[in-house]
């Protein structure tokens, strides 16, 4: 056995948090946006590169139902989304994945559709998985109105005036979506189709520009509907109300294996964060723009949470935690001896985390990174990857021992012969192919297990390996147990990249999917989760983000925790 | 990957060849493979489908084996299936991959690996 243990990526340095501090699902089930998250980079793309949006058409009858194509044109190629929207019954409309007909089906077309492209989508798109697109469309998704709120913002305006802003705030959306499909899902685009064009390049960006154009499409919509009905008399929404309308999202279980299935992607979101978050705290002296930059975001934040409310007791408690957080930081922000003193990022991060709760100190981390966007954006650029993993059959089987001691002690610790370290298991469900999650000794189908339990399957293969008295190369040792074919290969990749494994077990008796959900719908750029059990959670879109026409000053930027326009003029 | 009704995407090849491959009965890791090979032929214009369909066949009839031995001897390396059935082209395939990763740094002239029943 003469081949060399693979080369560790030395990527986390003396100032950055531990992957055993920032890889654990209680911490990545309190992560907050931030300015890398995808949405950010995504306007910011926008407002640089100056993209023009264009309506082609729009050909809907009185009450909003019928054809739209909305168009954005970026410096090197065009993108349209194409929209259906029909009359459901109310009984008919249900957020689950099961549902047959929605108001709206979507898609994002590459480049602009002919006559022929539109007819054919209007066969297909309406039945979402049960039609069949081509690599010309990028994504499939739907969305359900909130009846209320589209119904109430479509009177008042038909009735001259602006909607009630309460109540328009405790939605946050017009439409909410119940899948976004990409990826090749039903016969659209690959992945690879899209991964080397400059605007479509990094993670979700087709997907999430299918939902910023369908924000603007359900605004426009709501505009339309009020004219037809009320005429001349009928206004437009006041353009401060129209920002903060989002798209509503219902996000469930088929987000979570993604994470574990990709781990070396999910190592590159981390990595650019925390690589943020070094850069900041390393600032030994700081400028009056930085501190009045983080003055006003954590004025925004405390604003933003104080009007996040949700109906789940555990979330609830969690935010009243949070909203004291942010006081307290603000007092220690008020103490102007605190200001004075060089370090004073680190010193903001470090009484984060001698005092605050998890969703307090990432609520920090976020503001730390919020207030330094020319230190830390360029690091959006680097969240993809195309590497894949890979086994290396010549390492011995000494070696791989060896690495399981070092990078994997997390698994090694759990005792997965207590029948409770392992109660859950992930499973397809056969009638949508959509990710389940089951209780081993309760549900049937526990032997087609999805193979996502990390932990367990390299306590496994620590137990097999010390069983094997000889030292035979990988390759042997994996013709001989095939079993272990695709849990050494993840080892032998995922020690390189630090931040790639999820440091808990995700089938434990106690797990909550919703964690691996928020951690990835941060990363994505979602606020005000409202977690509706710890299987799925509501989430706001594009909350706050300008509109096309809104691409104006330098703060088009700025819209993290966007907070009601009342409080504004409050 | 065509047929009159229907283009499968690269990632519909992957998710569908990698199930079928652990309903045939691989483990999988090797189903991974098969689905990557499959997600290969089907990038290079071929239909995945026609070209795998006997050996996924064949496992599934319980034709073919998962298990067999290796030896070296000389430059020959041979893997020889147990009990008698023919070598699975869904094992045969990554073992000959890994052989090759395996001996690329010491590589002797004349080497070679085959698949012999006993």
């Amino acid at each position: 056995m003469n081949a060399e243990m693979p080369e560790p990526t030395h990527v986390v340095s003396k100032g950055m948090r531990s992957p055993e501090k920032v890889m654990r699902l209680s911490r990545m089930g309190s992560s907050f946006q931030t300015r890398l998250s995808f949405m950010r980079s995504l306007t910011r793309r926008i407002s640089k590169e100056n993209w023009k949006f264009e309506k082609l058409r729009f050909e809907v009858d009185e009450k909003g139902y019928g054809t739209s194509v909305y168009v954005v044109h970026t410096p090197e190629r065009t993108y349209s989304l194409i929209t259906f929207t029909n009359e459901i019954a109310p009984e008919q409309r249900t957020d689950r994945v099961v549902a047959e007909v929605w108001d709206a089906t979507f898609n994002l077309f590459d480049g602009i559709p002919t006559e022929a492209d539109i007819k054919r989508l209007s066969e297909n798109t309406p039945k979402q998985e049960a039609g069949r697109f081509r690599p010309s469309e990028l994504v499939l998704a739907r969305a359900n109105k909130s009846l209320r709120l589209f119904e109430h913002v479509a009177s008042r305006l038909s009735e001259g005036r602006q909607p009630d802003i309460e109540l328009l705030a405790s939605v946050g959306y017009l439409m909410r979506t119940t899948a976004v499909y990409g990826s090749g899902k039903f016969g659209c685009a690959d992945r690879e189709k899209i991964s080397n064009r400059s605007e479509t390049r990094g993670s979700f960006q087709v997907e999430l520009l299918t939902v910023y154009l369908f924000r603007w499409f359900t605004i426009e919509l709501v505009e339309y509907v009020a004219r037809q009905r009320g005429g001349r008399k009928a206004v437009s929404l006041n353009p401060e109300i129209s920002k903060f309308l989002g798209i509503g999202n219902a996000t469930g279980l088929g987000m979570a294996p993604f994470l574990i299935k990709h781990p070396v992607l999910i190592h590159k979101w981390v990595l650019a964060r925390e690589t943020a978050l070094s850069r900041v705290v390393a600032l030994k002296s700081h400028t009056p723009e930085s501190l009045s930059l983080f003055r006003k975001f954590m004025f925004q934040a405390t604003q933003h949470i104080a009007e996040w409310n949700v109906e789940d007791e555990q979330q609830t408690s969690r935010i009243i935690n949070t909203r004291e957080d942010i006081k307290q930081l603000s007092n220690w922000f008020a103490n102007e001896e605190n200001i004075k003193q060089p370090l004073i990022w680190e010193r903001i991060l470090r009484f984060a985390e001698a005092n605050f709760s998890l969703e307090g100190q990432e609520l920090t981390v976020s503001l730390l990174l919020e207030s330094h966007g020319k230190l830390v954006d360029e690091l959006a650029d680097d969240m993809q990857t195309s590497t894949g993993i890979e086994l290396e059959p010549s390492m011995s089987l000494n070696q791989l021992g060896e690495l399981l001691q070092k990078s994997f002690n997390w698994a090694l610790e759990i005792d997965f012969d207590d029948p409770e370290k392992q109660r859950r298991f992930w499973y397809y469900s056969e009638e949508k192919l959509e990710p389940r999650f089951g209780d081993r000794y309760v549900d049937p189908g526990a032997e087609q297990e999805m193979p996502l339990a990390v932990g367990r399957d390299v306590f496994l293969l620590n137990k097999k390996i010390k069983s094997v008295t000889d030292d035979i190369s990988v390759g042997t040792f994996v013709q001989n147990h095939p079993e272990f074919r695709n849990i050494v290969r993840r080892v032998q990749t995922v020690v390189r990249f630090p931040y790639a494994e999820i440091r808990d077990n995700i089938v434990d008796a106690e797990m909550r999917p919703i964690d691996l959900l928020r951690f990835k719908l941060a990363f994505f750029g979602a606020s005000k989760f409202d977690p509706k059990s710890e299987l799925w959670t509501r989430i706001t879109l594009f909350q706050g983000a300008p509109l096309p026409d809104q691409f104006v000053g330098n703060d088009s930027d700025e819209w993290a925790f966007p907070f009601c326009p009342d409080t504004v003029a409050a | 990957m065509k047929s009159p009704e229907i283009i499968l995407s690269l990632n519909e090849i992957m998710f569908y060849f990698t199930r079928a491959g652990v309903g045939a009965g691989l483990s999988f890791g090797l189903a991974e493979d098969f689905g990557r090979s499959s997600v290969w032929i089907a990038a290079n214009g071929l239909d995945p489908a026609r070209i795998t369909s006997k050996t996924l066949k064949s496992l599934d009839e319980a034709q073919s084996s998962l298990c067999a031995s290796q030896t070296e001897i000389d430059a020959e390396t041979v893997l020889t299936p147990s009990g008698g059935k023919q070598l699975s082209a869904l094992f045969a395939g990554p073992s000959v991959c890994d052989w090759i990763l395996e001996k690329k740094s010491c590589f002797r002239q004349n080497s070679a690996f085959c698949c012999r029943k006993s």
